[in-house]
């Protein structure tokens, strides 16, 4: 092993190493997905693809440099920048944004959603920012589209606000607090009205 | 122009590229701007720290500010903008508004002074008529502008922008005006030095906007003929010369459907899209800006100036277009600017920076030039395809459709364009994920391949780890 790695920093590309032959699972959006490649025959830089058990035109690996791997799929250049990130890895090619999870996805918050038809008993952050100020209090009984919270960030101003008449069961934020995206503000359940 | 630049930074932007590109870097309070970039003590105190000559405001925070002129002024130091006087002239936008109409530029009929209470706003407004547009006096750029389109929105409204305005530039006063549906905002470049010598560089339409912030400006604008070239420009000039206006700025108007045009305000400062009229011209505003603050005379007459093929600026912002283009702060993982003939990239991030919450979303400025509008649109259609930036949510995708649209490559632009094109906006298919998977399958690095054997089943046979006889490294 150690012997691979001096033979590949010596070449000055540690990062990449290839396979003559390689399956491997990716994971995006919850869904698993399987790609085997293999180096062709006659020519060591042409891989052949099968990806989900369908066999795909076969691409060519052009070049490989600081993270940006060129294909030629069918004479066609194709630049992949590519980074790792923990478990992900993140591409952009032609300005456009692929998103892989390498080992499956605990997706048990997943299925738990839309459960009550639709209503969303928490209120997340939708991006990182600062908490200007809760409208709310716990026990309150508030109506479809009465604003919660007001949440701040890059200087503009956003309303989040209850879908359908709920009663504010747990807040979780005070005004000035910092919130990550994703983060639970506020809890509600359902109030059925007549 | 071998002239010595400090850069000031708040805690936030430790690691912006900006401070690496400066001679020195002065941090100047922590991250929220009114404790730093708004604080004109500290930007005063770094000046004296780095013994500075000139300050340049750049073009947000206390750019516009006369105050901060003055306070420049009297510590010694000199501004690089218009002259205090002319700052408070243009820069509160009721009052500038009262002088241009006594010139006889047209403006939109507007309630210059609201009352405080939103109970007798909304008697006042009741003439004007909806949709209306809430302003804030002191501002620019969409912070503290809401739309109203109906009488119950309007005391929500109010507060929000007032609010907005408060934070953004430390000054709540907002004023309203009737609001044009379907309009170009179209724009006059103007430059002057202190001996009196003026002259405009050309116009800008910048009416793709999204939340009255402008997305994507050219040069010069589809919208214009030669003929309403030559009234809206002689219009912009008289309005900077009646308001004794020097170095850059730009006069804003509002083009309607019929040919009309209203002042819109005028911007006493550099412009965002400042690279586009740079292009077309051959000047460098900032280099020009830093000459007549000098005292320098311009060097050149209306005559000299001759624009020159045709320039596209696309702003890319770390926000996400399919949710209302809500901010999306981050790390910035990886970027990867375009380059080739007649591309220009203005950034403020690199890999492995932070785009941090507390300012403006806008990351970089991608432009390009062409010897006519197509080609400069081409050439930008493929400078956005070249760009790569990871780790955080950036409209790129949404600019990469905006620029292949059918309406905006026959120029027909107008400030509804988007809500008109791309309601709703989605990003279209994914044409390369199986590129995209095999560059994640080939891609490792070496910390994690030490690893990476959590990465693959376990009873997959064919792992790197059992099969380094037949590794091979591509070429």
């Amino acid at each position: 092993m150690a012997t691979a790695w001096r033979l590949a920093s010596r070449l000055l590309i540690p990062e990449l190493l290839f396979l003559k032959r390689m399956k491997t699972l990716l994971y995006a959006a919850g869904e698993e997905l399987a790609l085997e490649y293999h180096q062709h025959g006659e020519s060591d830089d042409l891989y052949e693809l099968v990806w989900n058990g369908q066999t795909q035109q076969p691409a060519r690996v052009a070049a490989i440099r600081d993270g940006t791997i060129t294909f030629l799929v069918d004479g066609h250049p194709l630049h992949a920048h590519v980074v790792r990130d923990g478990d992900r890895s993140l591409i952009s090619i032609e300005g456009r944004t692929y998103e892989f999870n390498h080992t499956p996805p605990q997706d048990a918050r997943a299925r738990q959603r839309g459960t009550r038809g639709g209503f969303e008993p928490e209120i997340r952050s939708p991006m990182p920012g600062k908490i200007l100020a809760v409208k709310v209090v716990e026990g309150e009984v508030v109506e479809d589209g009465q604003t919660l919270v007001l949440l701040e960030a890059m200087k503009m101003e956003n309303a989040l606000t209850a879908e359908g008449n709920a009663r504010v069961v747990t807040i979780h934020v005070a005004d000035g607090d910092l919130v990550e995206l994703g983060q639970v503000l506020v809890e509600l359940e359902p109030v059925e009205s007549e | 122009m071998g002239i010595a630049t400090v850069a000031v930074y708040s805690e936030a932007d430790r690691s912006s590229p900006h401070l690496y590109v400066a001679d020195e870097a002065v941090c100047v309070g922590p991250a929220q701007a009114s404790e730093s970039y708004l604080n004109v003590e500290s930007i005063l105190a770094a000046a004296r720290q780095a013994r500075v000559n000139a300050i340049h405001p750049g073009y947000g925070f206390l750019s516009e500010n006369a105050t901060f002129a003055r306070a420049v002024a009297d510590a010694g130091l000199t501004f690089i903008g218009p002259a205090p006087d002319a700052l408070s002239a243009v820069g509160n936008k009721i009052v500038a508004r009262r002088t241009v109409a006594q010139l006889g530029v047209p403006v939109i009929p507007a309630l210059e002074d609201p009352a405080t209470d939103p109970e007798t706003v909304r008697e006042q407004v009741a003439a004007l008529g909806y949709p209306l547009l809430i302003k804030a006096a002191a501002g620019g750029g969409g912070k503290g502008m809401r739309i109203v389109r109906e009488e119950a929105e309007l005391v929500e409204a109010l507060s929000a922008a007032q609010r907005e305005a408060e934070a953004a530039f430390a000054e709540g006063t907002v004023y309203v005006e009737r609001f044009l549906e379907r309009p170009h905002h179209v724009e006059v470049q103007i430059l002057g030095d202190t001996a009196g010598n003026i002259v405009h560089l050309g116009e800008r339409e910048c009416s793709i906007q999204r939340r009255y912030q402008k997305i994507v400006e050219e040069t010069p604008s589809p919208a214009v003929s030669e003929s309403l070239r030559r009234e809206m420009t002689r219009a912009a000039l008289t309005v900077a010369r009646a308001a004794g206006y020097d170095n850059a700025g730009t006069v804003e108007f509002i083009l309607d459907n019929d040919g009309k045009f209203y002042f819109l305000e005028v911007n006493a400062r550099l412009q965002v899209e400042h690279p586009i009229t740079e292009w077309v011209t051959g000047l460098d505003l900032v280099r020009e800006q830093i000459r007549i603050a000098a005292g320098e005379t311009l060097g050149f007459q209306q005559d000299d100036i001759r624009g020159n093929g045709h320039a596209l600026e696309c702003r890319l912002y770390a926000e996400d277009a399919a949710h209302g283009f809500l901010p999306s702060p981050g790390h910035v993982l990886a970027w990867h600017a375009p380059q080739g003939p007649g591309v220009r990239v203005d950034s403020g991030v690199e890999s492995q920076t932070e785009v941090p919450i507390y300012y403006d979303p806008m990351i970089a400025k991608i432009s390009t030039w062409g010897a006519d509008r197509e080609q400069a649109r081409r050439r930008m259609a493929g400078a956005l395809r070249q760009t790569a930036i990871l780790g955080l949510t950036t409209n790129l995708p949404f600019l990469i459709e905006l620029m292949d649209h059918p309406a905006f490559a026959a120029g027909d632009t107008h400030t509804g364009f988007l809500s008109e094109h791309f309601p709703n906006w989605q990003p279209g298919e994914q044409p390369h994920t199986l590129a995209a998977a095999l560059a994640a399958s080939l891609h490792r690095s070496p910390q994690r391949n030490g690893n990476g054997q959590a990465s693959l089943p376990s009873q997959d046979s064919s792992t790197p780890w059992r099969q380094l006889g037949g590794w091979r490294l591509g070429s």
